[in-house]
């Protein structure tokens, strides 16, 4: 029904109109997420685009094989179109980004979107899951720490975190592999996302974890998880220091805070004060979670390497190391999709947290 | 003057405890409490500082030769010995000079830059002041050690390029610390009375906004340095680092790598407890230093 909008808003679409409150409230704030995303995504793939192009390497050199004359390199500089002006070449490469396509991999001659939207759902789920796994360690000794402040408890939280905080996660991964698995036999090796001789579940959403229980063979999202384990385990650990450290001083601050002080006078039982406390310090903790899952799709890299996990982060490294441009741009480009999804859906997770926050 | 049995600490801070003072060892205790991670960050970057300096008395053999047969257990070798033979404790005894010179080196750089360029962008007003920012804010977008990565594997793998590297992941983070503090001191009382007598620009910014933006930065600094070194430990084990035999912790964790399906855990042990204790001592050191100052830390 094309009903004329007011003239006060001779811009909008005229279903604007019709649609309820709400839906229009989240179209504009999304609306003006994906703008502001959008410039900042345009900033950073120029930024790289412009680091690779002027301090790294020469990708045709390595492409040369074992006999890199000056011909030889560049024919392929042609064939792959580094001879042209940089800016020539940086207005191809948006040209062709609009247009959706990502370009070759410099290797291994795929499409570098089909590389990185196959590696993604490895990164994604032990991202999650050693978020998960940091949110539980780091809340519960958090909210310990808070209610026995000063006592043994809240010292030994300190120190572990420290501890944490410290330790490089590639060693802490190589760590736990050491004893969980050579020592105690506890998980499996770390050999990456299946054990050898488990062939992975017909593709339904790409995601191994879902696909083995949705494709009626729950043996090999069983094997999937317990190879995750152990990579998730030493996110969870690295990761538990700064969200214990945040949900104690949050904690702190909310036991401390009038309503809390209301809620006991009212004489209120402890367990529920306690849980009204939490619930106030939450958004604190929320936010840092997301921040965290954002940087760590890009920066599990050390981890992924230590389990051979081949997600996000092992394809990242290899393709700055080999300066495989194209795939150097996908991945930088997916990593920010996928860290706008992330702060989206944390902002939805905030609203439902604490009704008093509006999303301007 | 405690209000009830819950959660009595969070209620007794001092505006609640009206009259009472604290008894002598409590004193003591809070004292101590306070100062204590101060102290055990300073005994511990104090250690490896001694260890790295004195690396060549303390060492048992040459790092950069093979001392030995290779895979052989810690005994006669004090750490054992890697794959290729070297002494792995004087490896490890070797290795925290290097991480030292370019995380200090690295982070120096960084905070002279940093402060310099937030100085500029505190003071400028209008476009200047919030474009650059905008930049800073894209350049933090990226996993930093794939930043710090891209830079040394395209520069090349010498000391050189990983203090620019890690300098050029630690400017953004001190331009924002002295930039915010920039702001904040501009418009306060002391600098308005500077302003008034009759200062000249230059004077009220080496002597009265730049000593008052030190304390965060000095903060963040040993933060810094600590996350450089993982970074550099982090670069030689992704193989991108210095290249060997020069003995660094990074790349002796990765040569233990496969050892360790296998059993042979003092290639990677030893290095990475000794990188975590250097951490922990720089992260110790940045809280005592943080107590001491009572600073808030931008993260």
């Amino acid at each position: 029904m094309a009903a004329v909008a007011p003239s006060g808003s001779t811009a909008t679409l005229s279903i604007h109109r019709l649609a309820p409150p709400w839906v229009r409230r989240w179209a504009r704030i999304i609306g003006r997420r994906l703008l502001f995303f959008l410039i900042t995504l345009w900033l950073v793939l120029t930024l790289t685009w412009l680091l690779t192009r002027v301090v790294g390497g020469n990708p045709a050199f390595k492409l040369a094989g074992p006999t890199p004359t000056p011909e030889v390199v560049h024919g392929i500089e042609v064939k792959l179109g580094l001879d042209k002006p940089l800016f020539t070449q940086y207005v191809d490469y948006l040209g062709n980004l609009a247009r959706g396509r990502l370009g070759t991999d410099y290797f291994t001659s795929q499409s570098v979107g089909q590389e990185v939207v196959d590696r993604a759902p490895a990164t994604l789920q032990l991202v999650a899951f050693g978020g998960l796994l940091a949110l539980l360690f780091g809340l519960v000794l958090g909210v310990l720490s808070a209610l026995r402040r000063g006592k043994p408890v809240d010292h030994a939280g300190r120190v572990v975190s420290v501890l944490a905080l410290a330790t490089p996660d590639f060693f802490l991964g190589l760590l736990l592999a050491y004893l969980l698995f050579y020592k105690l036999h506890v998980f499996p090796a770390p050999i990456g996302q299946l054990p050898v001789g488990t062939a992975p579940p017909t593709k339904i959403t790409s995601f191994y974890l879902l696909d083995g229980i949705l494709s009626g063979n729950p043996g090999a999202s069983w094997a999937f998880l317990k190879q995750m384990f152990l990579p998730a385990l030493t996110l969870g650990l690295i990761y538990m220091a700064p969200i214990l450290r945040l949900t104690r001083a949050s904690m702190l601050d909310s036991l401390a805070s009038d309503s809390v002080l209301y809620a006991q006078a009212c004489g209120l039982r402890r367990s529920l004060v306690v849980r009204y406390a939490l619930r106030q310090s939450m958004t604190l903790v929320v936010t840092f979670l997301g921040i965290l899952i954002a940087a760590l799709i890009g920066g599990d890299v050390l981890v992924e390497q230590v389990y051979s996990w081949g997600g996000l982060g092992q394809f990242g490294v290899e393709a700055v190391v080999n300066d495989n441009y194209p795939a150097i741009q996908a991945f930088v480009l997916i990593v920010g999709v996928l860290a706008l999804v992330v702060y989206t859906i944390v902002d939805i997770v905030y609203t439902l947290i604490d009704p008093r926050v509006r999303l301007s | 003057m405690s209000t009830g049995e819950f959660p009595a600490d969070a209620l007794s801070s001092p505006e609640w405890d009206v009259g009472a003072a604290p008894s002598g060892r409590r004193r003591l205790v809070s004292a101590l409490a306070g100062r204590g991670a101060l102290v055990t960050g300073a005994c511990l970057v104090g250690a490896w500082i001694v260890i790295a300096i004195f690396a060549g008395q303390i060492a048992t053999h040459d790092p950069r030769t093979p001392a030995g047969p290779p895979l052989s257990a810690p005994g006669s070798f004090v750490f054992g010995t890697d794959t290729l033979g070297f002494d792995v404790f004087s490896r490890v005894v070797y290795a925290p000079r290097v991480d030292l010179y370019l995380a200090a080196g690295g982070t120096l750089i960084a905070v002279v830059i940093g402060t310099v360029l937030g100085v500029a962008i505190g003071m400028a007003r209008g476009f200047l002041a919030d474009a650059p920012m905008r930049v800073f804010d894209a350049l933090q977008a990226f996993p930093l050690l794939v930043l710090a990565l891209a830079l040394v594997a395209g520069v090349g793998q010498n000391s050189g390029s990983i203090i620019a590297a890690i300098a050029f992941i630690n400017v953004p983070i001190f331009v924002r610390i002295v930039r915010s503090q920039v702001l904040s001191l501009r418009e306060r009382r002391f600098v308005e009375a500077a302003v008034a007598d009759g200062n000249p620009r230059w004077r009220i910014l080496s002597r009265h906004i730049l000593p008052n933006t030190m304390s965060p930065v000095l903060a963040q600094a040993t933060n810094s340095i600590a996350f450089a070194i993982v970074v550099i430990a982090a670069l030689s084990f992704l193989s991108v680092g210095l290249k060997p035999p020069t003995p660094e912790w990074g790349e002796m964790i990765q040569g233990g790598t496969q050892g360790i399906q296998s059993g042979q855990w003092w290639m990677s042990i030893f290095p990475g407890a000794a990188l975590a204790t250097l951490v922990l001592g720089f992260i110790l050191l940045g809280e005592g230093v943080q107590n001491v100052l009572k600073v808030e830390r931008t993260a």
